[in-house]
């Protein structure tokens, strides 16, 4: 049997590629809009060397677990890292396998937007061992993905996904988003029946967040989208569980959906609190021991972080956690899975039971948290309260 | 001991904010009684909460050697009186151990109200006044109106006024000329028995109480023995000394004199505020006149979020009545906040000002019920009983006579608000006493209300409907039978004791109305539904429900989001602690002072 310890083994790399053609409105991510097609094959060559850089710096440090063994998982993430040559995955892979461990068993995933990749690069990217593929669909509705500043269409979406699996890609996730403003029910039920008709092994629903600092904050504070109202949002996440199950997915995390054994590896490491070094620009890394463990960030600009040599340089900061920030992050990322938390797993290295640590009567009693069998879990009341829940904690 | 005859003692008064601090400062610098490194701006204002909101609280003093024209050395005893109607006791006794006063006003701005109760209050202590118009330097400065004024509105020859801006430095030194000339020199015999007025005390952790004393007649010296008159206490004094501006030991204090006195008094309620010093050897027969003990006339309910914090409440209220001899506290027990304590203000100033500084120095998070008055309950068997919390009012049927004290509230504003002015006076039940012009575009109203309605957030309304422009004082004035009932605010059908208020029986459902809907406003949305009701006896005059919350999720938490939410998730969990958990539901702070809210 699989002990706590040996999943705790399992270490991830994710890299981020922080550009995009253009930015949409409604995204807070570390990334830079770059459209001119020369400077970004300029910048591509001299971010490579960074990464390389600071892949070799940390591959020599006993203390990083991550970089010890072959990862269970590679993460390129952006960004849109599909606008990077096959090239650049290249050498960036086998740079992986020689300073860090065989890449035999990998998930290794890359996210892609559908005006960026073609049959051609789908292909290089499949032979160069890229076995996942996570498309920024975003939405099959014209209309939507015009408010939603995406340099593509419905149909485009559709033909980018035929593409990956012509080229061979046997493990694609797509990304959708609801509670668009102006959006109604049945226009998102349209969304979802057709992209369940896709076959994708791997969904992931976000109800969209209006951050701050991005245009979508500032359109909202000038009154000019109107955030969806709270019932709508409801019903839209309730039936988009109620379609996709019946389609064949399930739901193992708040907004994440998968056929028998498509989880993501790689995403189910940071919900299970293992170890993960994150290159690139603005990247975070997670050290699980010693004590309870040690997270730290690179420089989110991408300038200081290309022009960053020394491991010093390049880190922005780092906590190291105290026991009672590791059992708050513990059960605040555990409890996104369906599944929820071992009760046992969470005594043996905690010395107490998650119940303790929570408003667990009054939960109990408002019907958003279970037991079953051994572990600890969400209801479906509860997952929609879950920052609520989470505000109980008290370690 | 000092030659009488060139001691001057003085006060300066003024309406907040027309340059009173500014003006000390520079008197002090012009002295000399002030180094470079201690010219921090307003000297005279100790305390940090006094600074910010540029209000003196305490009364401070400050020995000053000038020489004057005549090319004599004089000592300039400069006192300084608390700056707000709350702590107009203090500024009396504070004006009795003057002979003059300096009159500021604001050139731009004329006579205010609190300019016309510091005057009255300086020419009932028989004090020489000397105006001076202040800020002349401002471009909408009006030295001549505002001269007129004076004469018209207060009565007093303002022709010799000094013109200044104490800013800018300018005329200083022909406000200290007008001090020496004008003010008279204190009388007294050194060979009498010790007479000394007590207008200020202290708790100083090193040397005990601190008394600020003014000598009328006889001699203070070290070693000798003294007596408290109104408290009978006795004490040897340790030292003698001044404030010049830093505490200064002397050898004695004589008649004229203004200085301090500790004797290891260990409780400042051992000597107050008025009290005679006397001798007890040879003690005077007859105390100075006009002592009166400090009475709280506005309570409210002081209790810790966090239960665990009751015992540090307990001991910085201590600490702060050490210091405060009107503050007042006694234990007390809240259905829904648990363990407090009710407390007692000279006004909602006061009560402000304490309630600051228990959260700020002393780091308590507290939460503080509606602020009410003392209630006169005559019961059916004859009995007299003070209610200070509406939850101690005896049940309806036991009650024979109901009464609410009563003051008289004078208000000065530009006329082109006397009608909205009016219009708030009237709803606050107020009976008009008095209207006069004081000018053809500034007026003068008096009007008997109600304290009650002056405590539920009064003064901001007033200072909202005139943009700032009225200002303010009052009086108490006495007690009057009144309609009055208890209402009840109750959530999810739990009546929480901490919410009830006495409240005119007309006026009750309208207002049970009102603090429900601003309940509502305030209380959060949580897990489930919460419903506010507001109840007079046992009949339910307003109902409001607060929806249950039904989403409150994070779409996406990967990697790189997880330091960020948690500090997020630990930063609505401190918000959180703030909260009064009643029953499940959890109220904010403000969730209590609601009926302050309420339009």
């Amino acid at each position: 049997m699989e002990t706590i310890k040996d999943r705790l083994r399992a270490t991830s790399i994710y890299c981020h590629l922080p550009f995009c053609k253009s930015k949409c409105p409604y995204c807070d991510f570390n990334s830079i809009a770059i459209d001119d097609p020369r400077q970004l094959e300029e910048i591509e060559a001299t971010y490579l060397d960074a990464v390389l850089r600071e892949l070799k710096d940390i591959s020599t440090d006993e203390s990083i677990l991550a970089v010890r063994q072959p990862p269970s998982s590679v993460y390129f993430g952006g960004g849109t890292p599909s606008l990077m040559s096959p090239r650049f995955f290249e050498t960036l892979l086998s740079a992986i396998e020689d300073q860090v461990g065989r890449l035999d068993n990998t998930e290794i995933t890359i996210e892609a937007n559908p005006d960026s990749i073609d049959l051609n690069k789908l292909r290089e990217y499949r032979k160069l061992g890229i076995n996942r593929l996570s498309i920024g669909i975003q939405s099959l509705n014209d209309r939507d993905l015009k408010v939603l500043g995406r340099p593509h269409t419905a149909k485009e979406a559709i033909d980018a996904f035929k593409a990956a699996r012509k080229a061979g890609f046997e493990n694609i996730s797509i990304d959708l988003i609801f509670a668009l403003p102006d959006q109604s029910l049945g226009e998102w039920e349209a969304v979802l029946k057709e992209a369940a008709s896709l076959e994708a092994e791997h969904i992931s629903i976000y109800g969209l967040t209006i951050e701050e600092g991005t245009p979508f904050m500032a359109s909202k504070e000038r009154g000019e989208i109107k955030p969806s109202p709270e019932a709508l949002e409801i019903e839209m996440y309730e039936r988009a569980v109620e379609q996709l199950t019946k389609h064949g997915y399930t739901r193992y995390e708040i907004s994440n959906f998968a056929m028998p054994s498509r989880e993501s590896r790689h995403n189910s490491g940071y919900w299970t609190g293992r170890d993960y070094i994150g290159l690139g620009a603005g990247a975070h890394s997670y050290v699980s021991s010693p004590d309870f463990g040690k997270r730290y960030w690179n420089t989110s600009d991408v300038a200081e972080y290309i022009t960053a040599t020394a491991r010093l340089e390049r880190v922005a900061g780092q906590e190291l956690l105290t026991k009672e920030e590791a059992m708050t992050e513990a059960l605040m990322v555990g409890l996104r899975l369906t599944k929820g938390i071992s009760i046992d797993d969470f005594k043996a290295r905690f010395g107490v039971t998650p119940m303790e640590l929570l408003d667990y009567e009054k939960l109990l009693s408002l019907n958003t948290l279970e037991v079953p069998e051994g572990q600890l879990r969400l209801t479906d009341k509860g997952i929609l309260l879950s920052n609520e829940i989470f505000k109980t904690i008290s370690p | 001991m000092a030659d009488i005859s060139k001691i001057r003692n003085f006060s300066i008064i003024a309406h907040i904010d027309h340059g009173k601090s500014t003006l000390s400062d520079r008197i002090l610098e012009l002295t000399g009684a002030l180094s470079d490194r201690e010219k921090k701006n307003q000297f005279m204002d100790k305390m940090e909460l006094e600074q910010e909101r540029g209000v003196t609280i305490k009364a401070q003093t400050a020995r000053l050697t000038y020489k004057a024209k005549d090319g004599n050395d004089y000592i300039l005893n400069l006192i300084d009186t608390p700056g707000h109607v709350d702590f107009s006791y203090e500024v009396s006794r504070s004006l009795s151990a003057c002979e003059g006063a300096i009159l500021v006003v604001d050139a731009s701005q004329g006579v205010e109200a609190q300019t016309l109760a510091h005057l009255y209050n300086a020419v009932d202590a028989g004090l020489e006044i000397v105006p001076v118009l202040n800020k002349i330097d401002l471009p909408s400065a009006d030295p001549e109106r505002v001269r007129e004024e004076i004469e018209e509105v207060l009565g007093l020859d303002a022709s010799d006024a000094v013109l200044a801006s104490a800013k800018a430095g300018k005329g200083i030194a022909e406000i200290l000329e007008a001090v020496v000339e004008r003010m008279p020199a204190p009388e007294g015999d050194k060979d009498a028995p010790l007479k000394a007025l007590v207008f200020d005390t202290w708790f100083d952790a090193y040397r005990g109480v601190v008394v600020q004393v003014r000598v009328v007649d006889g001699l203070i010296k070290k070693g000798m023995k003294i007596r408290f008159m109104a408290t009978g206490k006795e004490f040897d004094v340790d030292t003698v000394g001044v404030f010049a501006p830093n505490p200064t030991n002397v050898k004695s204090l004589g008649p004229g004199e203004v200085g301090f006195v500790t004797a290891a008094i260990k409780d400042v309620r051992d000597t107050s505020v008025g009290d005679t010093m006397t001798g007890v050897e040879n003690p005077t027969q007859e105390p100075l006149d006009g002592y009166k003990a400090a009475k709280p006339m506005v309570f409210s309910g002081l209790y810790p979020i966090d239960s665990v914090q009751y015992e540090n409440l307990k001991d910085a209220m201590e600490k702060l009545k050490l210091n405060d001899a009107a503050f007042t506290y006694e234990p007390e027990t809240s259905m829904a906040l648990g363990f407090g304590f009710r407390c007692g203000f000279l006004g909602l100033f006061h009560m402000e000002i304490i309630q600051e500084r228990l959260e700020r120095e002393y780091n308590l998070d507290l939460i503080t019920t509606a602020p009410t008055v003392v209630y006169r309950v005559t019961k059916m068997d004859g009995e007299v009983v003070y209610v200070e919390n509406p939850t101690k009012l005896p049940p309806v049927q036991a009650i024979s006579k109901f009464e609410e004290p009563y003051i008289l509230a004078s208000i000065h504003m530009p006329s082109e608000y006397l009608g909205p002015v009016l219009g708030l006076c009237e709803a606050r039940r107020g009976v008009q006493r008095e209207m006069k012009y004081i000018t053809t575009d500034r007026v003068m109203v008096v009007y008997e209300m109600p304290l009650s309605e002056v405590v539920l957030d009064f003064y901001d309304k007033l200072k909202t409907l005139t943009r700032g422009y009225a200002s303010m004082d009052y009086e108490y004035h006495d007690y009057q039978e009144g309609k009055l009932v208890k209402l009840d605010l109750l959530i999810n059908g739990e009546s929480v004791d901490a919410l009830s208020l006495i409240t005119p029986k007309e006026k009750a459902q309208s207002r049970g109305r009102d603090v429900a809907a601003k309940m509502k406003e305030i209380i959060p949305r949580q897990m489930f539904e919460i419903i506010i009701q507001a109840a007079i006896g046992t009949k339910v005059v307003a109902r409001e429900t607060v929806r249950a919350l039904r989403k409150n999720v994070t779409a996406k938490c990967y990697g790189g989001d997880i330091t960020r939410k948690r500090k997020l998730l630990e930063k609505q969990k401190a918000g959180k602690k703030r909260m009064k958990q009643v029953g499940s539901v959890e109220l904010p702070q403000e969730a209590f002072l609601a009926v302050l809210k309420i339009d």
